[in-house]
């Protein structure tokens, strides 16, 4: 905390804790709280009178203003309007036209093109649009036909987080068994503990471990019944470390979000 | 009690693994944190599918405070739709080192609500009164905070969460708190210290009008 000067011109301590801070802008009265000083010292009562404001806004939250997600149908009117103005100059796909329309269908596919191949930037949001209402209105995974072969239902191409270098892909596919993940990554670095495979949720605050990754390169876990797609579409391998600690270690490898 | 928040969802959990030490929520922040940071860069990219990614972290806010300006979801739906559709079509604007992602969006969603209302007062609707324009504006801001403070609250992860909400709607005391939960006196005020600084936080980073 900052040192303020006295008015004899003599440094002193005797600002209040953070906690006491905490606790006085709560209105709480704390024993051997000297008014005096809070009288005298600015820094110490800016200090409780910012954080009361915040205080004070929060104690008038209502249940009307917790967030709540605006009607499935919303995305589709939005990807729809822009879609009737036409693609957007400077957009990354009217950058690389030239490029798909050279080597249709015969060209490798770029590392960052996708799996939708040459499909324009059109087609792209369309799909994304797609996946918000299927997935959505399906919910989880086992709900799918299971009357459709074994296929692959969801894709997320997993790239490397800043400071990576690695990349690869996974898909949900459903078998008889039930939904599968499966993650290829080829190119891992080595390192002293392992890679994590987790589905997250889109704000990557709740997620679900899947596994740890083996050997191959090429690994498949069973997904649960029941696990929602929707809620956690984001597939991400982390790097963890031997340290008994079961959460998610914040390092992260490669990560993307499944569309189908 | 303050308020009309409700506290009953985390009745059940007083005790439990939950309330110990909470090294998910110290490191699933940082994960949270660079998930966004991602999220934003590849926007600002104008990458295929980052509108998709933007829409759906931070939609809810939108919507929200669409909804809490505009005071129907029909008009907030409309509203939410013209600010992601601005947002992309002017995504050359948001500038990654001027602030954050979502107090960009929250800037384009205040003047959507400003224009909603311009328009009401064009299209005069009987049934909704055209709030006087200064004073909506102040009512906006105080939307804005509610609701991001809401949604942080959310976000602090338990018990810190629910010390909280003891201490603002129940108007409980920490040592209440302490004993109600079983947690040890320090414990509890060290997460209010820090729980307190997290919302200032939210509120300086993604609250303030750009």
């Amino acid at each position: 905390m900052s040192r303020v000067e006295s008015p004899s011109g003599k440094n002193y301590d005797e600002h209040y804790d953070e906690e006491t801070i905490a606790l006085l802008a709560l209105g709480e009265t704390v024993a051997g709280v000297q008014t005096g000083h809070l009288r005298s010292c600015g820094a110490c009562q800016a200090q409780i009178d910012q954080l009361q404001a915040v205080v004070d806004s929060a104690r008038a939250i209502t249940d009307d203003d917790r967030p709540i997600a605006p009607p499935d149908a919303l995305w589709q009117r939005i990807t729809d309007e822009i879609e009737s103005d036409g693609p957007v100059p400077g957009s990354r796909n009217s950058q690389n036209s030239g490029n798909s329309r050279n080597e249709h269908g015969k060209a490798a596919p770029p590392r960052s093109s996708g799996w939708m191949g040459g499909s324009g930037w059109s087609g792209k949001f369309a799909l994304a649009a797609a996946v918000g209402v299927l997935v959505g209105s399906l919910g989880t995974i086992v709900a799918m036909d299971r009357e459709n072969p074994p296929s692959m239902i969801a894709q997320a191409e997993l790239q490397p987080l800043p400071g990576k270098n690695a990349q690869g892909v996974a898909q949900v596919r459903q078998t008889a068994e039930g939904a599968t993940l499966v993650v290829d990554v080829p190119g891992l670095p080595q390192t002293d503990g392992y890679y994590e495979v987790w589905m997250l949720a889109p704000d990557a605050e709740s997620m679900v471990s899947i596994g740890i990754l083996g050997g191959g390169e090429v690994n498949e876990f069973p997904l649960p019944e029941g696990m929602d797609m929707n809620r956690f579409p984001v597939v991400d391998i982390s790097v963890e470390q031997f340290d008994g600690d079961v959460t998610h270690s914040a390092d992260s490898v490669v990560r993307g979000e499944l569309t189908t | 009690m303050r308020g009309s928040y409700s506290t009953t969802r985390e009745a059940q959990s007083t005790h439990g693994p939950k309330c110990g030490p909470e090294p998910t929520t110290a490191r699933g922040e940082s994960v949270r944190s660079l998930a966004d940071a991602d999220i934003a860069a590849s926007f600002a990219r104008g990458e295929d599918n980052s509108l998709h990614e933007v829409y759906v972290r931070w939609s809810p806010l939108v919507y929200t405070i669409a909804r809490r300006g505009c005071g129907n979801d029909a008009d907030a739906a409309d509203v939410t739709q013209t600010v992601f559709v601005a947002a992309w079509q002017g995504r050359q604007g948001f500038d990654p080192g001027a602030g954050s992602l979502p107090s960009w969006l929250l800037g384009i969603t205040r003047r959507k609500i400003a224009d909603h209302w311009r328009q009401v007062g064009r299209t005069p609707r009987p049934s909704e009164e055209l709030p006087d324009d200064p004073q909506h504006d102040a009512q906006v801001e105080t939307t804005v905070e509610r609701v991001l403070l809401a949604d942080e609250l959310e976000r602090l992860g338990e018990p810190q969460r629910r010390i909280l909400e003891l201490c603002f709607f129940q108007d409980m005391t920490h040592s209440q708190v302490a004993s109600l939960l079983g947690l040890p006196l320090g414990t509890v005020k060290s997460h209010i210290r820090r729980s307190l600084g997290r919302l200032r936080e939210r509120l300086e980073v993604d609250g303030v009008p750009r």
